[in-house]
């Protein structure tokens, strides 16, 4: 009599079927770190080490939290200004109730508002669809949404526009909403800083306390970033330690 | 008509002149009528002008003749003329508006023969000359005097009129006889169209009346599809498009849509109508459905498969066709001014964009500036402390003043002079603030004008 035993996996497989099993949720999770073929946006080298893309990814959608709405349009600005390099030729969309963008100051941050237009939605639900209408289309490099969050399923909706057009799209929200649960895949909270030479007439170049709280298949962190305007980059000296402590 | 100006000879007994005569039978047809050059129908009835835009369904080009009377150029038009002309008085009969109409050649003979007060028909070329020839003066289109006197001439017919040398006839009664008797044997006059006839249209009519938004919808893709295809084959893509849909009661509607960059693609055409089919109200149904290209601009063939800036252009302006529908977009575009919101200016979100040189300003103008309560040390000193609203903040740094006077060569009152400063709060946010008016001047105030990264 003789059963049949079920011979566990030589030894030599185990590699391979870790690797077949990581393939099959990379395919379930649409975004994920191992999708191949993500391109991901330059942040700073020490933020992009940190995230699990390399960078910020494109084809996807990330939430900007903050209190203040100057240094957290600035932080949207500065990544709108680097997805309009990763894609050249592609516009900017910056959708808001009432559009009051002022490209002298975005210039600073190396957005060319020669690409940049403005929409109006007063009403949260045009501005959705004006964003899912931009996100999907090839043309747009970056949608930037102002306003209410919205939920899940529209979140999620901009999830799948953005992976079909390759743009990023940015939802800036106060930061004193209640963050909810989010389909984005990265989630940021900026915190106005004030610059290393700053003096009491000085103000110096833009510093943020830059949080990740959240970023899907990475770690949170937490960064100190000052944005050097005559170099063009962002430099983030020191990682701070209570990173990860706030919970999204 | 007809009696009035009968009434008019002199020497015509009382009686005779209050009934008008019967009109002389036309002469027959002839032989196979064989109708070349350009043909026109005049319709003749009460109200039946203001039916001009709702006519255009039987032909692109309609004119109007007064109140009472248009004119409809036939020519090209694939039915056979009598069904035409009988299926358009039947059309116009339904409508509530009866009218008698003349097929033929030259739109002034047909419109004196039905002043003269025959019915409808379709008149062959022979048949017309025989039957201009006949007309009475009196139904011509000319002043009443002019008239008279060809009557007291004993010219009554247009034949007798026509046997005259032309100079004397000029000579008494004015270039105006010359030209209405030059326009009975065919010469054209201008003639305004009610709608400047679209190059390219398509056109269909419906059996059963539509009712429904996807039976329209259906018979619109059919209509973009041939339309698209006519606009290929001449290169042109269209600028704008218009449908008209006509209601068998005489009424009709409009849909007009504009577009930024000219496409004859069907699915972005549609994209754009589909929106709009709901705005149409069918009540009774569509009896036909007309698509036009009002404008139109040269298009070369798209080079499909090679994704570069132009597929990002096209794809970017059907997005802003799409968005447009729904939402007011512009493109910021810089002004040569200095003082801060005039210098930002909107522009055509399909036009070109602008560079603006970077400054130390706000990412956010705000439209409306937000008052503020500001503590000075000295009148001339940055705030120390900000109230807004009923919160108090501390400024900490403070860069400026930076004096923006108001631009004096400008008409209108000039607003005071502008101190701003950025300033940084204790919480580390940074304001673009500003004080109206000169220190210490009586009425200054300060106001948040922008947000600062």
């Amino acid at each position: 009599m003789t059963e049949p035993v079920p011979s566990p996996p030589p030894a030599m497989d185990r590699a391979g079927l870790l690797a077949g099993l990581r393939a099959r949720i990379a395919r379930l999770d649409r975004s994920g770190p191992d999708m191949q073929g993500r391109a991901a946006l330059p942040l700073s080298p020490e933020l992009d080490a940190h995230l699990p893309w390399g960078g910020l990814p494109l084809a996807g959608l990330h939430e900007i939290l903050g209190e203040d709405p100057g240094s957290s349009l600035g932080f949207a600005a500065l990544l709108m200004a680097r997805a309009q390099a990763a894609l050249p030729g592609r516009s900017l969309l910056w959708i808001a109730p009432e559009p009051d963008a002022y490209p002298p100051g975005l210039a600073g941050l190396g957005l060319d508002a020669a690409r940049l237009i403005l929409v109006r939605a007063p009403r949260a639900a045009d501005a959705l669809w004006a964003a899912e209408e931009g996100l999907r289309s090839p043309a747009i490099a970056a949608v930037l949404l102002l306003g209410p969050a919205p939920d899940l399923t529209a979140a999620r909706r901009l999830q799948l526009a953005a992976e079909t057009g390759g743009g990023i799209g940015l939802l800036l929200r106060d930061g004193a909403e209640e963050a909810g649960p989010g389909a984005a895949l990265t989630r940021w909270r900026i915190a106005p800083r004030p610059a290393q030479e700053a003096t009491a007439h000085h103000l110096g170049d833009p510093a943020w306390e830059i949080r990740l709280l959240r970023a899907r298949g990475g770690r949170p962190g937490a960064w100190l970033a000052e944005w050097d305007a005559a170099q063009g980059r962002l430099v983030t000296p020191a990682p701070l330690a209570a990173a990860g402590r706030r919970r999204a | 008509m007809a009696g009035r100006r009968a009434a008019r000879p002199p020497s015509l007994p009382l009686l005779a002149a209050l009934e008008p005569p019967p009109p002389a039978p036309l002469p027959s047809a002839g032989p196979a009528p064989t109708a070349r050059g350009r043909r026109f129908l005049v319709l003749e009835g009460p109200g039946v002008g203001a039916r001009a835009v709702w006519a255009l369904r039987f032909s692109p080009l309609v004119g109007r003749r007064g109140p009472d009377g248009l004119i409809v150029e036939t020519t090209g038009l694939p039915e056979p003329e009598p069904e035409l002309l009988a299926r358009v008085l039947a059309a116009f009969a339904r409508a509530g508006t009866p009218a008698r109409g003349m097929l033929g050649a030259a739109p002034a003979a047909l419109a004196a023969l039905l002043r003269a007060g025959h019915g409808s028909a379709v008149l062959a070329p022979a048949q017309e000359a025989a039957a201009v020839s006949a007309l009475p003066t009196a139904a011509l289109d000319l002043p009443e005097e002019v008239v008279a006197g060809l009557h007291r001439l004993g010219l009554r017919e247009v034949a007798a009129l026509e046997a005259q040398p032309r100079g004397p006839l000029a000579r008494r009664f004015g270039p105006a006889l010359l030209a209405e008797l030059a326009a009975l044997r065919g010469a054209l006059g201008p003639f305004t169209p009610v709608r400047p006839p679209p190059c390219h249209v398509a056109a269909q009519d419906f059996p059963a009346p539509l009712l429904t938004a996807p039976a329209i919808a259906r018979a619109l893709e059919r209509l973009l599809a041939s339309l698209c295809a006519g606009l290929e084959e001449a290169g042109v893509g269209a600028r704008a498009l218009r449908l008209t849909a006509f209601r068998g009661d005489g009424t009709w509607q409009e849909i007009g849509q504009g577009l930024g960059r000219a496409s004859r693609d069907p699915a972005h055409l549609m994209d754009l109508l589909r929106r709009r089919i709901e705005t149409l109200r069918p009540e009774f149904g569509f009896e036909r459905m007309m698509l036009a290209a009002p404008a139109t601009e040269p298009l070369a063939p798209a080079q499909s498969g090679l994704p570069g800036e132009a597929v990002a252009q096209e794809a970017l302006s059907a997005l802003l066709d799409r968005l447009g529908q729904r939402l007011e977009l512009w493109r910021p575009l810089p002004r040569a001014s200095h003082w801060p919101e005039r210098a930002l200016a909107r522009g055509d979100a399909h036009g070109p964009g602008a560079p603006f040189a970077p400054a130390p300003r706000p990412l956010r103008l705000l439209r409306r500036p937000v008052p503020l309560e500001a503590v000075a040390l000295l009148p001339d000193a940055p705030p120390s402390l900000l109230r807004r609203g009923r919160r108090t903040e501390r400024v900490v740094r403070a860069e400026g003043p930076e004096r923006i006077e108001p631009e004096w060569w400008r008409a209108g009152p000039e607003p005071p002079p502008r101190d701003y400063y950025r300033v940084e709060l204790a919480s580390g946010a940074r304001w673009w603030v500003c004080r109206r008016g000169a220190p210490g001047d009586a009425d200054t105030r300060w106001f948040l004008h922008g947000y600062l990264s």
